[in-house]
């Protein structure tokens, strides 16, 4: 469960980029999280990725206060919660099969275990054929699919996905969507996913969190893009 | 600890490919590490011959007593207690004035022989070894046993070597002390080197976090490369060391001008410098990465 308290952060800058925000995402949730650039969306997965902290309010995630932990016990609390980050973020010197590898090898999974959970999940987002090859040699649908895969490879309680439609065409999206879908169902993972993309959100109805300028104006559970004035 | 040793072969693994991955970046961090070791390595054979020096002068420096010629058995031995008991004494042997003959006409040639006999004009001495701590109060215990009964002269190297010895020691600190800095030199030099090379990394390290790697974790293979880059770095220096100074012993025959300035012979000295180095370098390259990745790991959260 992730559980949001008057949730407030203003960054040294000036910027106050949320302001008393109180959400409350169930277990196996499928949530959006809208709105327009500079409304807090980033923030928000800051905030629940551990690398920011609020200035005030608590973050609860699956009973950890996220925003009082120590820089050393940061990456530990983030095995339990899987990121998909917008810009990738893969080694760029692994190979695809090394870079989901290594997600598995830091918590110090015996080889023959990763070997096999890395050859499961290249399946799941179907690149088995692009195990050997670099970040920079995979488009960017691939590249996605394959930080897909390295956030769900330890199968995280929590996946947050920042835009993981964000740079793709819309046959690619569905695609994307529709994987996210079924480890949503099958694994009954939290997904909580940072877009604004309208067509997506019309198309696959969940329940739709919309942010403008640090407040959240609208929570609906029927879902839907939220059109304003 | 169990966890950490159980993953050391996959951080040596880790290492070595990165080394690989980076080969242009590691070599130049290992040259630099090259060039102040190779500073580092000479200086250290000039310290170490200049203090050889300082030791074989000092061991060098005697004191000859010359006897009063009207002298009984008795006073001769009393004398003898007498030096003994000063402090800083070592040894005190006695020398027939026909054995200090023997010894001037080996040091100055032939024609000397003529006073051999009654006419020779010499007198019995008490050679004085003193104490190598005390090798500086020299001037003082040779003093002190001028003024004794039955004494006539004593002589010692006089003030050249004590003047000597003081430039010795000079330059023996003074390289010390230049050693230290070239090292803190070498630390800085390499830490920044390697800093460069990670800094070139930073958005790597940041996403090991991202995934779930401990800080512990995300150091160990820098550390292990940082001691890659500073055992490849070593290789040049210690070659240079051992074969250099070989070279300069052989062509030198082992001394430097004369026998009091013995060169240290080179499988003792070079060979233990060498490993002075080696370990210098993987040391030095360990704690160059260990505090550069440290200092990266604190920008992120």
């Amino acid at each position: 469960m992730i559980l949001l308290e008057n949730v407030s952060k203003e960054y040294r800058n000036g910027v106050h980029a949320l302001k008393n925000i109180n959400l409350q995402i169930e277990d196996g949730e499928f949530v959006y999280v809208i709105g327009p650039t500079g409304s807090g969306k980033s923030t928000l997965i800051k905030l629940l990725d551990g690398e920011e902290i609020p200035n005030s309010g608590t973050v609860m995630v699956e009973n950890v206060d996220v925003g009082k932990l120590k820089h050393s016990r940061v990456p530990i609390y983030r095995r339990n919660i899987g990121v998909v980050f917008q810009d990738y973020r893969l080694l760029p010197s692994l190979t695809i099969f090394e870079n989901i590898a290594f997600a598995l090898e830091v918590i110090g999974e015996d080889k023959a275990k990763v070997r096999r959970r890395v050859r499961e999940v290249l399946e799941l987002v179907s690149l088995s054929e692009k195990a050997k090859a670099f970040p920079n040699e995979l488009s960017g649908g691939q590249q996605q699919r394959a930080t897909i895969g390295r956030a769900i490879a330890n199968h995280p309680k929590v996946l947050i996905a920042d835009e993981p439609t964000g740079n793709l065409d819309p046959e690619k999206s569905i695609e994307i969507m529709e994987l996210l879908e079924k480890i949503n169902k099958d694994q009954n993972t939290t997904i909580v996913m940072v877009t604004h993309d309208s067509t997506i959100v019309d198309r696959f109805k969940k329940r739709t969190i919309a942010l403008e300028e640090g407040f959240v104006v609208a929570d609906i559970m029927k879902g839907g893009y939220i059109q304003h004035d | 600890m169990i966890n950490f040793i159980k993953s050391l072969p996959y951080h040596f693994k880790t290492a070595v490919k990165s080394f690989g991955r980076h080969l242009a970046m590691s070599m130049s961090a290992a040259s630099a590490v090259t060039v102040t070791l190779s500073l580092v390595g000479v200086f250290m054979l000039l310290a170490a011959n200049v203090s050889s020096f300082t030791t074989n002068v000092e061991s060098g420096i005697k004191i000859r007593v010359t006897i009063d010629p009207i002298t009984t058995k008795e006073e001769r031995s009393s004398l003898k207690t007498q030096i003994l008991s000063i402090d800083g004494v070592d040894k005190v042997t006695f020398s027939s004035k026909e054995n200090e003959l023997k010894e001037f006409v080996k040091e100055k040639g032939d024609i000397w022989d003529i006073y051999k006999g009654d006419g020779n004009p010499l007198r019995d001495a008490y050679i004085v070894d003193v104490k190598e701590a005390k090798k500086s109060d020299i001037k003082n215990i040779s003093d002190t046993i001028k003024k004794l009964d039955k004494v006539e002269k004593t002589f010692y190297g006089g003030d050249s070597v004590n003047d000597m010895i003081d430039v010795f020691t000079a330059i023996r600190n003074g390289g010390a002390v230049f050693i230290a800095a070239l090292a803190v030199l070498t630390v800085f030099l390499i830490q920044n080197t390697i800093k460069m090379t990670i800094y070139a990394r930073n958005r790597e390290i940041s996403i090991m976090r991202n995934v779930g790697a401990t800080n512990w974790f995300i150091k160990t293979p820098f550390m292990i490369e940082g001691m890659f880059i500073g055992l490849i770095g070593s290789i040049m220096p210690m070659m240079l060391t051992y074969f250099g100074y070989r070279y300069l012993y052989h062509s030198m025959g082992g001394k430097f001008f004369t026998n009091m300035f013995a060169l240290q012979s080179v499988n003792s000295l070079a060979l233990s410098i060498c490993g002075a180095l080696l370990l210098f370098g993987v040391i030095v390259g360990m704690i160059g990465s260990f505090l550069s990745v440290t200092k990266y790991l604190k920008w992120k959260r």
